[in-house]
């Protein structure tokens, strides 16, 4: 039986596709303050997972459970959009907004207060503040994503989940996204990322899921992993 | 044989080798272009012994509006040049053939050349439909006029043809024209208040337009002053226009041939598919070249997060508004419509099909929201609350529009006040209505493609179905409401009109619940 302090619960939880197990069972008791980092190859079941997570993706099986919500009961409810914060690996902006504009409008959607103060915060630390009059098809790959994380960021939440969130940034970038999200932690939300990169789910995570094939292979501290028969299968050998 | 051209006439071998298609398929296409051939022969011999208004006069009224017809067909031309234009390559042709090092103005100066004679044989098309209607309406001097005309309806094109090249290659003439619409629609104006007052000698001088209809005009036997004069006037510019686009063959840009060839694909993809608001959406992008307007205006704060999506779409009007003028431009239809209605009540069908395209037009926002579903994951509501929100801004809009509309027949008198007021009570209910059935089509995103590949009886069925199911509603709405209301004009209106407006709000709660029930498709 989860805890009832439980941000986040998955029991169970797994998705086919056809004869494919994208997932097959994976199971979190996650609490905020966290960070958990899955990781694994190309098509371990990383982004099969977080959809779930969030609610993006039906599971086959098992359950998922956000503030004690069932969101595949009551996806759309108020509690879940209020407390989860998705941010996919393909940016999802709307052509026709600036990136000012898409933060304006995740602001006053959200009902923020102090939305100016940061949303330049934001700006700067992603290195944005000079691009904010442009539309997404004028910034780069590395820009949009870099929009993405502060739309994602901005809003409020308790479970943020990013799905390889570094992939496309710069070192400059993915240093201030470390550093932003050590904070996000430490101010009390779980955050859970899937990456490739091993030397990021380090710095930052508490736990480490690896997967392969749709298995969880190992999970546990980065020493755990590390120390696992595993690691020289996963570059950490 | 030079390296260019060996290079070209390589890939149209290569080409010819690969093409797939079938002796069957090749004989279908030549059955289609004779039977299409025969068919217009028919008509138009028709046309010729019967006469369809034999009389030389009418052929005359009717070129001379060539002038006008000319300017605007140069402007399309003009307005290609701005997003396209006359030297197209293939992605593949410059990723291969562009980057090499063959010589870039020879490859170029193919194109325009090939550009250059599909002109000319628009030309001669347009010399035949003269000849053609000089025969029909009995007028004398055929031959003459069928070699005048396309002689200069060529020449129109060709130089048309090398001006668009102009402003292919250069960024300010392409702003130039992007920007100068109003300029053209006050052109088109001054040249047909010409062309209405008889005024053919200054019709003639008005521009390029009028050099190439006055030899055409002398041919028929009009009185165009200094025809002559302006003959040679139109020669010298068009050898001009069409030696300075040759000389100036290689200034290009890579950036440029790239920017059009992506533009090209992407518009032929979507058109391919249907999507003519894609196609067209691309079109406008490309001769944009990022000029957005309206880049620095921010969202106003309406203070209650229930309010940030109609802020969204204001903002989205405030900074696109020429969705506010078309919008505007159908609403007058509608009026126009209407007044005309009171002698000819089958136009009251422009009065429908005029306020419906206004509220279609209005509901872009939501277009663009269905456009990218996955986008309004980082809002706080669901998807169909979004689409109900999108309807805000689009219902106040159209009902001012329709009020401005109201307050005009109603100041010149073109309608009775006493139906303008009543008009007016109406107007947010018609609106509300239009603007919730519109948002029904609209929030379904593209046809599906599968359907649409499938070719078969059921899928052209549901296309139609598809494409006609916001006019239905609303021509069910609006229908049940105008027949409710029209009958009681006089006595019994109060009733009548209460019955109509709770018609339409049962009508419009119906349409947003359906919206409200929206779940977005899968990205």
């Amino acid at each position: 039986m989860a805890d009832t302090q439980s941000l986040l619960v998955a029991e169970g939880l797994g998705r086919d596709f056809g004869e494919l197990k994208a997932l097959d069972s994976l199971d979190l008791d996650l609490s905020g303050g966290q960070a958990v980092a899955l990781i694994g190859h190309n098509g371990s079941g990383k982004t099969t997972a977080l959809s779930m997570l969030a609610g993006r993706l039906e599971p086959s099986r098992g359950t998922v459970r956000v503030a004690g919500v069932d969101i595949n009961r009551h996806g759309g409810s108020a509690t879940v959009r209020a407390v989860l914060s998705f941010i996919p690996d393909t940016p999802a902006l709307y052509p026709d907004l600036t990136v000012a504009d898409h933060l304006d409008l995740i602001g006053l959607a959200h009902g923020l207060d102090d939305v100016d103060e940061r949303t330049g915060t934001l700006l700067g630390a992603l290195g944005l503040a000079d691009r904010s009059h442009l539309l997404p098809r004028e910034l780069s790959r590395g820009m949009r994503q870099k929009t993405q994380l502060a739309c994602g960021l901005l809003r409020p939440y308790e479970v943020l989940l990013l799905d390889e969130p570094v992939s496309g940034l710069d070192p400059p970038s993915r240093h201030a996204l470390h550093m932003l999200l050590k904070q996000i932690k430490s101010e009390g939300a779980l955050v859970v990322f899937s990456t490739h990169d091993l030397e990021f789910a380090r710095d930052l995570a508490d736990q480490i899921v690896v997967l392969r094939d749709g298995q969880v292979l190992v999970a546990g501290t980065y020493d755990d992993v590390s120390g696992s028969g595993h690691a020289r299968e996963l570059g950490l050998g | 044989m030079s390296t260019e051209r060996q290079i070209r006439a390589f890939v149209r071998r290569q080409r010819r080798e690969h093409d797939s298609r079938r002796l069957s398929d090749r004989l279908i296409d030549i059955y289609t272009w004779m039977l299409g051939a025969v068919v217009a022969s028919v008509v138009l011999s028709g046309l010729v012994d019967g006469g369809i208004a034999p009389h030389p006069q009418v052929f005359m009224d009717t070129i001379a509006w060539l002038p006008v017809v000319l300017l605007v067909a140069m402007w399309a031309v003009l307005r290609f040049g701005t997003w396209q234009g006359p030297v197209l390559f293939s992605e593949p042709e410059l990723q291969w053939v562009v980057s090499s090092p063959l010589d870039r103005r020879t490859l170029i100066l193919a194109k325009l050349k090939r550009a250059t004679v599909i002109a000319i044989g628009v030309g001669v098309v347009g010399g035949i439909a003269v000849a053609i209607g000089a025969a029909a309406m009995a007028h004398h001097n055929v031959l003459l006029l069928f070699v005048v005309a396309t002689l200069s309806l060529s020449l129109i094109s060709a130089m048309s043809t090398a001006l668009a090249w102009h402003i292919e290659r250069s960024k300010s003439w392409s702003r130039v024209i992007e920007v100068g619409t109003p300029v053209m629609v006050a052109a088109v104006g001054v040249v047909s208040v010409l062309v209405m007052n008889s005024r053919t000698t200054a019709a003639a001088w008005s521009g390029p337009w009028g050099w190439a209809t006055a030899p055409i005009g002398a041919a028929a036997g009009a009185s165009v002053g200094g025809w002559v004069i302006v003959t040679a006037l139109f020669l010298v510019s068009t050898v001009a226009a069409v030696m300075s686009a040759a000389a100036t063959a290689q200034m290009i840009s890579d950036e440029e041939l790239w920017r059009r060839s992506e533009a090209r694909s992407s518009a032929s993809a979507a058109l391919f598919f249907g999507n003519v608001r894609a196609a067209t959406t691309i079109a406008r992008r490309q001769r944009a070249r990022g000029h957005m307007r309206g880049r620095t205006l921010r969202m106003v704060r309406l203070g209650n997060p229930w309010l940030t999506i109609p802020a969204r779409d204001l903002l989205t009007l405030r900074r696109n508004q020429r969705l506010l003028v078309v919008s505007g431009g159908f609403v007058a239809v509608a009026f126009v419509s209407g007044v005309a209605a009171a002698t000819r009540p089958a136009l009251l069908v422009g009065v429908f099909v005029g306020l419906y395209a206004a509220a279609s037009r209005l509901m872009e926002p939501i277009r663009l929201e269905s456009d990218r579903t996955d986008a309004h994951r980082m809002l706080p509501w669901p998807w169909g609350t979004i689409l109900v929100l999108h309807c805000a801004v689009p219902t106040v809009a159209l009902t001012v529009l329709v009020w401005i509309g109201l307050s005009v027949v109603g100041i010149t008198g073109l309608a009775p006040s006493a139906a303008t007021v009543l008009l007016a009570v109406l107007a947010p209910f018609v609106a509300s209505a239009l603007v919730l059935s519109a948002g029904v089509a609209a929030s379904r995103s593209g046809f599906p493609v599968e359907m649409l590949i499938s070719g078969t009886q059921q899928s052209s069925f549901m296309l139609v179905l598809w494409m006609i199911t916001g006019p239905m509603l609303a021509l069910i709405a609006l229908g049940i409401a105008a027949g409710t209301v029209l009958p009681h004009l006089g006595e019994g209106i109060g009733q009548s009109t209460f019955t109509a407006v709770l018609f339409l709000t049962m009508a419009t709660a119906a349409f947003g619940a359906w919206l409200w029930n929206r779940k977005p498709k899968p990205e």
